[in-house]
């Protein structure tokens, strides 16, 4: 009889049982960090208080402001990349620049501008979350204003409005939804960095807020509360990538 | 009844058409086309059939406007290609349907952009779908059909419009060797009801031969017209009279093919 | 569509440097103009005078030094796992169905959450900075690695072995080889990750380094300093990048 459990379950269930029985030996796990079942028990314990609804809340908050930024900035510049390959070789450089270089040193020009509450959170999540956007609709624009569709629709004598309704925009779709998935979690990246390092309130601040009190087993449920965000949003994201591929099915040039 | 003379007959005319690619930054023109000239006239079914590499769906891009000959005129109908694409009707070898849209409404798209009301595209689509056997296929998508079945589709959003002209770009070229066939006799079938002025494209000889009434045989690049070969054969192109004529045009090629195949070390084929 | 010619780069480097140079002049102006505060801002002249301190004085000398050591040291051990692992899961398919959901899962959670408690397992210093930037960058690589390998036509190391080869011939001559640009792209994006997550954690919380330089002089609001540090530590990533390009 054959099991049919995935086997990353089995995996993380092996990872908890060996920190829970951890706990038996290790000084660290038994009286700081706590086994999985000290957790889960904080884990609960806050989920039924108030105040994480407020924390949760905040970041909630800063993410969808800084998404809504993120998604306005990063088709600005996907329509300058994708449109005219002059545009295109100029931007593209500061593109790469922006995308391999660690941005959290510019997070101390955003506090200092934007002041440390909720605009310099929102404006850091936003640069990390526009560039996905900016690179991944701009290819999808490039490759289908060369393609056969387009071709074929100016035979038929579409008018600019046409083509642009009938074929570029559901064309750009997939593109625009796996770009979405990823601006997504690069912007709850920037956010919390964000609140990580100076805030006073959202997830982040209480994740700082108990390692600096010592408090390892609240701090651990943060990170799974973050991490359980992060894991929901992007599979939810991930399903309607799914649905909307399958209904574009072959969206490439196809002999 | 007063003969029309050979210029009101006229539909696509190539003058001295002159064409190279390049990039301007690296200063290297490759030159496609040279002095090509060539008349098509009204009702025709010709084929432009060369080595790989040379101008043919250069040509063709020309005749519909997406690109503009370096030297010399491309015509149809006397006037610039691009402001006649209502007359025209086009069938590229690669997947050019809309994945998101089912057959239906891909063939009735071109009609949609025409503003014509969706019962009246209906109707009109009706008689294609059922001439390229597509009937109880209209509800399904592109994806779940057969590279033959798609090319189907796609002669028929051509063809729903009733252009009058029509270019095909290897439309089989993706097809094996019996769908291609069995298209290309569904094609000429269509061609004897409607007439529109086609020109086709090909790498087959025994297509050239099977479906047009004229052949153009290309050379290697830099390309112009080497010979054009009328078909006169009544009735179904098989046998003795057109295995000659495909004799005829391969011994044409055979050098064209050649000079090609040695002489585009570097370069793309199927230009 | 063909026809166009492509636009020339003396152009294209010409309108770059045009808005570099607006870039620049833009805090000139703003803090001279009164119009954004010096805890904020600091005017170029300012940000150039405190760079070339910086560099000059050998303020930077240190905590370069030390993040390219670390860097360097994390992004060895990053190439080693990371090549190690994802070869076997590429080989055997019941080890990656068992880890890629977790690693998938991984790159949708920000990795920066596990540094304090990698803080509080191996404490504040060099470990827990290497773990961040290893956690970071090991996923990646993995996933290209596998990628790679998977892109490799199997019709060569079919040909191989009826050429004759042995195994281990096989691997090293045909497969690794042409899998070597997936792999070079796999290690190079793995690469930017490890710079990021050292950096990130010497931001945070460390003992030195190139991201606490630039934390201490936020905390005594020093904005033309905060800005002269960033900038030197965006040439300086910019640069490893461009070289990494150009190796390949």
């Amino acid at each position: 009889m054959k099991l049919r459990i995935s086997p990353a379950l089995i995996v993380v269930a092996a990872g908890l049982a060996l920190w829970e029985a951890a706990g038996l030996w290790s000084d660290l796990v038994r009286n700081v960090t706590g086994t999985p079942l000290t957790v889960g028990r904080e884990l609960a314990a806050i989920l039924s208080s108030s105040d994480i609804a407020f924390h949760f809340g905040v970041t909630a908050l800063e993410l969808g402001a800084g998404l809504v930024l993120a998604i306005a900035l990063g088709l600005i510049l996907s329509l300058g990349l994708g449109t005219w390959d002059y545009t295109h070789r100029v931007i593209e450089p500061f593109l790469i620049v922006a995308n391999t270089v660690p941005k959290v040193i510019t997070l101390p020009a955003f506090l200092m501008l934007l002041g440390t509450g909720y605009a310099s959170k929102v404006a850091f999540g936003a640069l990390h979350g526009m560039l996905p956007i900016a690179i991944i609709v701009s290819n999808g624009l490039r490759s289908v204003l060369a393609n056969s569709q387009m071709q074929a629709a100016i035979t038929m004598n579409a008018t600019n409005g046409q083509l642009i309704r009938y074929i570029l925009l559901p064309a750009v779709l997939p593109y625009l939804i796996t770009a979405l998935r990823l601006s997504v979690s690069l912007t709850l990246l920037g956010v919390i960095l964000g609140e990580m390092y100076v805030a006073r309130a959202g997830l982040g601040f209480l994740l700082m807020r108990w390692y600096g009190e010592l408090q390892i087993p609240k701090m651990l449920s943060v990170v799974f509360l973050i991490g359980s965000l992060a894991f929901v949003l992007d599979f939810v994201f991930r399903r309607i990538e799914a649905a909307v591929w399958r209904d574009h099915g072959i969206r490439t040039d196809n002999a | 009844m007063t003969p029309s003379s050979a210029a009101d007959r006229a539909v696509i005319t190539f003058m001295n058409v002159d064409h190279a690619f390049g990039d301007s930054e690296s200063g290297s023109l490759v030159p496609v086309v040279r002095d090509v000239c060539l008349t098509i006239e009204k009702g025709e079914f010709v084929s432009l059939i060369g080595p790989s590499g040379c101008g043919k769906s250069t040509l063709l891009s020309m005749a519909s406007g997406f690109l503009t000959p370096n030297g010399g005129s491309v015509r149809l109908f006397g006037e610039e290609p691009a402001l006649m694409r209502k007359h025209l009707g086009m069938v590229f070898q690669a997947f050019s349907l809309l994945p998101w849209r089912t057959v239906l409404d891909n063939i009735t798209l071109g009609l949609e952009f025409r503003g014509v009301p969706k019962a009246e595209r209906m109707a009109l689509a009706k008689d294609l779908i059922g001439s390229l056997g597509l009937r109880g296929f209209e509800q399904r998508f592109p994806r779940e059909l057969s590279g033959g079945m798609n090319q189907r589709v796609t002669l028929a959003r051509a063809l729903v419009l009733k252009p009058e002209i029509l270019l095909l770009d290897e439309p089989f070229g993706s097809l094996d060797e019996q769908t291609r066939i069995l298209v290309g006799g569904e094609l000429q079938k269509l061609w004897e009801q409607m007439h529109p002025t086609t020109v086709l494209v090909t790498h087959s000889i025994s297509e050239a031969v099977r479906l047009s009434t004229r052949v153009v045989v290309l050379t290697a690049r830099p390309t112009k017209v080497k010979k054009i070969i009328p078909i006169n054969i009544e009735g179904p192109r098989t046998g003795a009279a057109a295995a000659a004529l495909e004799e005829e045009i391969w011994e044409l090629l055979k050098d064209e093919a050649t000079r090609a195949m040695l002489g585009d070390a570097g370069g793309n084929g199927g230009a | 569509m063909a026809g166009h010619s492509k636009p020339r780069r003396s152009r294209v480097l010409l309108v770059q440097l045009a808005a570099l140079a607006a870039l620049l002049a833009l805090p000139e102006i703003l803090v001279r103009g009164g119009m954004v505060s010096r805890f904020a801002l600091a005017p170029t002249s300012e940000i150039a005078v405190r760079f070339w301190h910086l560099v000059v004085d050998g303020t930077i000398i240190e905590p370069l030094l030390e993040t390219l050591l670390l860097i360097f040291i994390t992004f060895v051990i990053v190439a080693l796992t990371g090549l190690v692992i994802g070869f076997c899961f590429w080989r055997s398919d019941l080890s990656r169905r068992a880890f890629e959901p977790l690693m998938l899962t991984f790159y949708a959670i920000p990795g920066v959450i596990f540094y304090p408690i990698l803080l509080v397992i191996l404490g504040i210093g060099y470990p827990s900075i290497m773990g961040l930037g290893f956690i970071l960058g090991v996923v990646p690589v993995i996933m290209g690695v596998q990628n790679a390998l998977n892109g490799v036509n199997p019709v060569l190391g079919q040909t191989a072995t009826v050429l004759g080869a042995s195994t281990v011939a096989k691997y090293f001559k045909v497969i690794l080889p042409a899998a070597m640009p997936g792999i070079g792209g796999a290690l190079r994006l793995g690469f930017s990750y490890v710079v990021i997550g050292i950096i990130s954690g010497q931001f945070l919380v460390s003992t030195g380094g190139l991201g606490k330089l630039v934390a201490n002089y936020y905390d005594r609001f020093q904005s033309a300093n905060v800005y002269a540090a960033a900038v030197f530590i965006i040439l300086l990533a910019a640069a490893i990048n461009a070289v990494l390009e150009r190796l390949r």
